[in-house]
């Protein structure tokens, strides 16, 4: 209950709700993504107590995504990517006329997906933390991999280009002195270089200026602020539909929930899954697409329901689950904090507020989206040029804010380059940036590892849970050609 | 580079031999990373087989594609940030950055001036003043900011 009451201080309040409007602000302008409001919120977080931080990032994170669905709704873009799936039918309806209607379904449902997915946060963390509590480094070095694994099968392009993408962040993890040896690796004689890469201004620079480059890319799209008619929020029929639609939200919830969990996926995955799966289950599902509350009610649900999901393996293993969690974690290594399974038992009246602060959150969304709704009349007014212009500046600041240091901008702008470049060769940035975080920890239990096993690598194979993410790690990139034989076999049997 | 590189790195003294030392780990993933590289390689050219070549002049039309030249201002301004930013301070330096990207972006002169004046002060008092964050004053120092 202490901690409970403890998060409605003014000092963590203020800046919690402050950064909920920042985060609809974000989410409801194309182009701007809710990573990119967490990374340019971080440098702000460091100069207040964690729970402060950590309110305002979750605070961001769910407002930005519910947000997305604003333009998606009414203009045809995704906000955010995780609205993406929105669009189908969130569009569709708005040609029809209920426009409003499918917002007032987008708020509700993000409340209702995002509620069931912390509940599934609050109860599900702690027991898996008491067993991730046997895990030893050999298991730990199987979940760093499985994990960035994961984000480089599941992300868009290639499982190749994903595994580029995890590999040149691995390597870019190693600059720095060597944990193990102190040995300065890859500095070229900098003494700048000697920390490392620091996190968070790659991250600003591989999804704010990147971002910005690609937008200005287009000019021709600079000019134009995207007006649009009044908006009329009708809740009149939503309690019906809410109520007719309920299993449909509780099962997109839990969809987005468990697949928010896999380390990479994220909600926009979340979404697009949860759209399909409902698609697939639903009696009209020849009329997904053309406009009907399910269309819009499944994704919503979804991405809302995914961001507590993320939490779940960032909390328990300290691996990220999606970009968010991912500067979180790199947040709370700075903040003094090491997710894992022991921030349940050294830090649980943190974890216990993180809990809060991600419950209460649902409710300031409803009140917070709501006004955001009604005040976008005049925010899409405001010309895309002069935010573009807006997010540069920041990006250079909030680089330089965390150290006053210049380097921390050029690292910003090289990392803004080879996200552009990235980007425009279609290889995906989330495994190169979980690869940042998860770097350090797969070296470190690999070697250490090794030094136990004295240099056998038997017991990464023989231990009954490194076994079984072995054979995880296998499947995950060559399922294809081990169905192959399997499918050909059945093919034959049928015919 | 990473393989020739690491052959300057120490040889582990404790433990499992050359695996635990400083240039067994970055080995293992350059090798990754060049394996990876020649996959992408093999399919790319099996991509590429039947579709145009890309040539110089195609290459030289993106490059001169407006947007490009956007990106290509944003990045000088930025080093001009990097490098001018102790010299003439964060006010100027914030400033031009902004007021030459809104006139590229074409936002009409009264309205740069006006946003461009709004962001400076907007990140002086959020930055400078609420966190504390020192912003050198370069050439604007008699101002006392």
């Amino acid at each position: 209950m202490q901690e409970f009451l403890s998060i409605f201080q003014l000092n963590i309040l203020i800046p919690w709700i402050i950064a909920m409007i920042f985060g609809i602000f974000v989410g409801a302008i194309p182009g701007l993504t809710a990573t990119m409001g967490v990374a340019l919120i971080i440098p702000l977080t460091f100069y207040m107590e964690p729970i402060a931080g950590l309110a305002m990032i979750l605070g961001v994170s769910f407002c930005a995504i519910f947000a997305g669905d604003i333009p998606a709704t009414y203009l045809r873009i995704p906000g955010t990517p995780a609205s993406g799936a929105a669009i189908l039918d969130g569009y569709e309806m708005n040609l029809k006329g209920k426009g409003p209607l499918a917002l007032a379904l987008d708020l509700t449902c993000s409340f209702l997906g995002g509620l069931i997915g912390v509940l599934i946060l609050i109860f599900v963390a702690p027991v898996l933390a008491k067993f991730a509590l046997k895990f030893t480094n050999f298991e730990y070095f199987w979940l760093g991999t499985l994990g960035l694994s994961m984000a480089a099968v599941i992300s868009k392009g290639a499982k190749v280009k994903g595994a580029i993408s995890g590999i040149l962040g691995l390597i870019f993890a190693t600059i720095g002195i060597d944990i193990t040896t102190g040995y300065p690796r890859f500095t070229f004689g900098s003494t700048q270089l000697m920390d490392g890469i620091g996190f968070i201004p790659a991250m600003i620079g591989l999804f704010g200026i990147s971002e910005v480059f690609k937008n200005v890319l287009s000019p021709e799209t600079l000019k134009a602020p995207a007006i649009m008619e009044k908006i009329q929020i009708s809740f009149k029929s939503v309690g019906k539909l809410l109520y007719k639609f309920k299993f449909l939200i509780i099962q997109s919830s839990i969809i987005g929930n468990l697949i928010g969990a896999l380390p990479g996926a994220g909600a926009d995955i979340a979404a697009w899954v949860s759209y399909g799966v409902a698609k697939k289950v639903s009696r009209r599902a020849d009329q997904f697409g053309t406009g009907i509350e399910e269309g819009v009610i499944a994704p919503t649900a979804a991405n809302n329901a995914a961001l507590g999901g993320t939490w779940i393996p960032a909390l328990v293993f300290g691996i990220p689950g999606d970009t968010i969690t991912a500067i979180v974690l790199g947040a709370m290594m700075m903040y003094g904090l090491k997710p894992g399974p022991l921030i349940f038992q050294q830090n649980r009246f943190l974890v216990n507020q993180i809990f809060y602060v991600a419950l209460v959150s649902q409710f300031f969304l409803l009140v917070i989206g709501w006004a955001g709704i009604k005040a976008f009349t005049y925010f899409y007014k405001f010309p895309r040029n002069v935010v573009l212009v807006g997010v540069g500046v920041f990006c250079i600041v909030g680089s330089y804010a965390l150290r006053n240091n210049l380097f921390d901008v050029e690292i910003m702008l090289l990392f803004g380059i080879l996200g552009f470049i990235m980007e425009r060769c279609q290889i995906p940035m989330v495994p190169l940036i979980l690869a940042l975080i998860l770097g350090p920890m797969i070296e470190d239990n690999l070697r250490v590892g090794l030094v136990k096993s004295d240099g056998s690598f038997l017991p990464f194979l023989i231990r009954p849970i490194c076994t079984t993410f072995f054979i995880l790690f296998i499947l995950l990139f060559f399922w294809e050609p081990i169905s192959k034989p399997f499918k050909w076999a059945l093919n034959k049997r049928k015919k | 580079m990473i393989l020739f590189l690491t052959r300057a790195f120490p040889k582990a003294s404790t433990g499992a031999s050359d695996l635990t030392g400083p240039s067994f780990y970055p080995n293992l993933l350059a090798i990754l990373f060049i394996l990876c590289g020649i996959y992408e390689i093999v399919y790319g050219f099996k991509e590429v087989e039947g579709r145009n070549s890309i040539g110089l002049a195609s290459i030289l039309k993106g490059i001169r594609n407006p947007g490009f030249v956007n990106i290509f201002l944003m990045f000088l301004l930025t080093v001009f940030f990097i490098v001018f930013m102790n010299l003439l301070g964060f006010i100027i330096c914030s400033y031009v950055f902004l007021f030459i990207l809104m006139w590229r972006f074409g936002v009409p002169l009264i309205r740069n001036i006006f946003y461009s004046i709004i962001y400076v002060l907007f990140l002086l008092f959020v930055f400078g003043k609420i966190f504390a964050i020192y912003l050198p004053s370069g050439v604007l120092d008699f101002l006392g900011l």
